[in-house]
C-alpha cells in the first residue's frame, strides 16, 4: 500500500520530480566527469601550482581551465539548488491539489486527511533531500579536489556550499512551501510567498546562526589558513584584553598617531575549523526543526480547512 | 423509517453576513433516493458539504449515519460516498490509478466493484482522466463513490454537465447500486425529469430553508396547477406560487388537502401538477431577495 501510494504521488507530481532529479543527476554527472578527467589526466597535480608548472601541466592548461570553470559553476549553483528544488517540490503538494480540487476528491474518499498528507509529502521530501544530498556530496568531492591540503571534516572551507546542509536546506524550503500551500491553497501565490518567506527564513536562520557563532567566537591562531570561520576582529591590549576599534580609540586616542601605524596586535575572532562538524550538525538540526514546524503547521491546517 | 441524514436547525453563514442556510430541519430516510432541489445559491451544496464535514455549521446540528460530522469528521467521511459537482480527477492519472489511489486512502475500498461499474460504462481503465469527457469524469466519480461501499451516497449536482444519454446511464447505475445494496442517496439536481425517474423523495430548498419535504408521490398528489388568471381568490395557505409556462402562459401552483375529493373538482381547481411544476412553483415562491433580514425573517 505504501509503495502504491508513493508511486501514485510520483505520478501526480512527475514533472516536478523529474525536473529536480534530472537537474541533480546532470550536476552529479558533470561533476563526476570533471573529477574523473582531472584525476585520470594527471591535472590534479597541477591544481594550486603557481610557480613553475610542469610541461604536462602546461599541455593540460586549456582543458584544465575549462574543467575548473565547469566545476566552479557547479559549485556556485549548489547553494541555489535546495531553494529551487524545495519550491518546485513543495509547492504543488498541497497548494495545487487545493487549487484544482483534487484534494476534495481525496478528502472525500479517505477518512484520514493525515494519511493523505503523509502520502503526498513524504515522497516529495525524500526526493528533495536525496537529490540535494547528492549535490552536497558531489560539492564536497569537488571542494576536496581543489583544496587537496584541507581536511574538510575540520574546515569551514566552502561553508554552506557542501555536505549535509544542502540537504537540510532543501528539506526546510520544501516544508515551508508545503505549509504555506496548505494555508494559501493556490499554486502561484504559494510559490511567490514561499520564495519570499523561504528566502527570508534562510537569511534569518543564517543571521541567528551568525549571532550564535559570534557569541562563541575565539581568537584564531590560523586566520590565514582558510580552515577557520572568521567572524570578527579585535585589537589586543598589552593586558590581553580584546577591544574593538571604537574601544581602542577611547582607551588610546593616539593609537593612530604612531609613525608605524597601530602598534596593537590584530586578532581574528571566529570558530576554529575543528568545530566544523559540530556547527554543521547544529545548523542542520535548526533547519530540520524549522522544517518540521512548517510541516506540522501544514498538517494542522489540512486537518481543519475546507477543501476549497 | 430510520433517518440516516438529519439536519436540526442547521444554519451556515459566510463572512459574518450572508446566511446561505438557516433553520433547516429535515431528515433523509434510510434506503431512499432523495432529490435535493433549489435555485442556484439556495445552499444545496453547502448542506451536502456540511454532512460530509467539509463545512462547519454556524448553528444547529447535523447527523450523518448517526455521527455528528462536526465532532467526528473522519467517521462521517467513512460512512459517505461523495460525488462532487465536478469530480476534479487527477489529470495525469489513469482511471485504474484513481481506483488504486482510492484504495490507498480508504481501507476496504472495493477496487473490483468500482472497476465493474467503470467497465459497464465502457470507460477504458487505461484512459487518463484528462482524456475523459465531463460525463465520463462524472461516471468515474460515481464509480469511486460506489467503490467505497458506503451506505450513504451524497451526490452534489453530478448531472449538471452530462448529456441526456450520460445522465440516463449515470442514474441507471446509481439506482441499481442503491436498490441492490440498500444504500441511501441524496441527489442534488436541477434536472426534474431525471429526478422523477430515479428518486422517491423530494426536498426543495429556498429562501435559505426547506420549502418542501415530501415523497414524490405525495408531492404530486398534494399539488395542482391552475392555468391562466385565477377566477376565485385562493386562500393564502393553499397558494404556493405563480410562474410562467414554457409558452409564457401564467400558471399558479396550489396545495390541495390530503383527503381531496377529485370527483368534486371544477375548472377552478386546476389540473394535476407535474413534478417540474411542483418544484418550480415552490422555487418561485421562495424567490425573494436573499437579504440577511429576509432570511432571518423566513427562519
Amino acid at each position: 500500500m505504501i509503495l502504491t501510494a508513493t508511486r501514485l504521488t510520483y505520478r501526480i507530481n512527475r514533472f516536478e520530480i523529474r525536473a529536480v532529479l534530472l537537474a541533480a543527476a546532470l550536476s552529479v554527472a558533470v561533476s563526476a566527469l570533471v573529477v574523473s578527467w582531472i584525476n585520470s589526466s594527471g591535472y590534479v597535480a597541477c591544481i594550486n601550482v603557481y610557480d613553475t608548472p610542469s610541461l604536462k601541466c602546461l599541455e593540460l592548461m586549456d582543458i584544465g581551465r575549462w574543467a575548473t570553470r565547469i566545476a566552479s559553476l557547479s559549485l556556485n549553483l549548489v547553494p541555489v539548488f535546495p531553494f529551487l528544488a524545495g519550491l518546485l517540490l513543495g509547492t504543488p503538494v498541497i497548494a495545487r491539489e487545493l487549487d484544482r480540487g483534487t484534494a476534495r476528491l481525496a478528502w472525500s474518499l479517505g477518512p484520514s486527511r493525515m494519511r493523505w498528507f503523509v502520502q503526498r509529502t513524504s515522497p516529495m521530501l525524500v526526493v528533495a533531500v536525496v537529490a540535494s544530498f547528492a549535490i552536497g556530496f558531489v560539492a564536497e568531492w569537488l571542494v576536496a579536489l581543489f583544496t587537496p591540503d584541507v581536511d574538510l571534516a575540520n574546515s569551514f572551507a566552502a561553508f554552506h556550499q557542501r555536505g549535509v546542509l544542502i540537504a537540510t536546506g532543501a528539506f526546510l524550503v520544501t516544508s515551508v512551501a508545503v505549509g504555506l500551500g496548505a494555508i494559501v491553497g493556490r499554486t502561484i501565490p504559494t510559490l511567490l510567498l514561499a520564495l519570499v518567506l523561504g528566502g527570508a527564513g534562510m537569511l534569518a536562520i543564517g543571521e541567528v546562526d551568525h549571532k550564535l557563532l559570534a557569541a562563541e567566537a575565539v581568537p584564531l591562531s590560523d586566520s590565514g589558513g582558510g580552515n577557520d570561520l572568521q567572524l570578527d576582529s579585535r585589537f589586543q591590549l598589552p593586558d590581553g584584553r580584546l577591544v574593538t576599534w571604537e574601544e581602542l580609540m577611547i582607551i588610546d586616542p593616539h593609537a593612530m598617531e604612531s609613525e608605524f601605524g597601530i602598534q596593537y596586535p590584530w586578532v581574528a575572532l571566529g570558530i576554529p575549523g575543528t568545530r566544523y562538524r559540530e556547527v554543521e550538525t547544529r545548523e542542520a538540526l535548526i533547519e530540520v526543526a524549522f522544517g518540521l514546524a512548517f510541516l506540522g503547521l501544514g498538517a494542522f491546517v489540512v486537518g481543519r480547512r475546507r477543501p476549497g | 423509517m430510520t433517518a440516516v441524514l438529519e439536519a436540526h436547525g442547521f444554519g451556515k453563514r459566510y463572512r459574518r453576513r450572508t446566511w446561505a442556510l438557516r433553520g433547516v430541519d429535515l431528515t433523509v430516510p434510510e434506503g431512499t433516493i432523495t432529490a435535493l432541489v433549489g435555485p442556484n445559491g439556495s445552499g444545496k451544496s453547502t448542506l451536502i458539504r456540511a454532512w460530509i464535514g467539509f463545512e462547519r455549521p454556524t448553528e444547529g446540528r447535523l447527523v450523518t449515519g448517526g455521527v455528528d460530522p462536526r465532532k467526528d469528521r473522519g467517521a462521517a467521511v467513512g460512512l459517505v460516498g461523495y460525488v462532487p459537482q465536478s469530480p476534479s480527477l487527477y489529470g495525469g492519472l489513469s482511471v485504474a490509478e484513481h481506483l488504486r489511489l482510492a484504495a490507498t486512502l480508504r481501507d476496504g475500498f472495493d477496487v473490483s466493484l468500482a472497476a465493474h461499474y467503470i467497465d459497464r460504462l465502457s470507460i477504458p481503465l487505461t484512459a487518463l482522466a484528462s482524456e475523459l469527457s465531463g460525463g465520463e469524469q462524472a461516471q468515474v466519480g460515481l464509480a469511486l463513490a460506489l467503490g467505497t461501499r458506503a451506505r450513504i451516497l451524497l451526490l452534489d449536482e453530478p448531472l449538471a454537465s452530462l448529456d441526456p444519454l450520460a445522465r440516463r446511464e449515470f442514474l441507471h447505475v446509481l439506482v441499481e447500486a442503491v436498490r441492490s445494496e440498500g444504500h441511501t442517496a441524496l441527489l442534488s439536481s436541477h434536472v426534474i425529469t431525471d429526478i422523477e425517474q430515479a428518486c422517491d423523495r423530494l426536498i426543495v430548498l429556498g429562501k435559505g430553508h426547506t420549502l418542501l419535504d415530501l415523497s414524490i408521490s405525495e408531492a404530486l398528489a398534494h399539488h395542482r396547477v391552475i392555468e391562466g388568471p385565477i377566477a376565485t381568490p385562493i386562500p393564502p395557505d393553499r397558494l404556493v406560487g405563480s410562474f410562467p409556462s414554457a409558452a409564457g402562459e401564467g400558471l399558479t401552483l396550489v396545495r390541495v388537502p390530503v383527503a381531496h375529493d377529485v370527483s368534486t373538482e371544477g375548472p377552478a381547481d386546476g389540473r394535476p401538477a407535474t413534478l417540474e411544476e411542483v418544484v418550480i412553483g415552490h422555487m418561485a415562491a421562495g424567490r425573494v431577495r436573499r437579504t440577511p433580514a429576509a432570511v432571518e425573517a423566513a427562519a
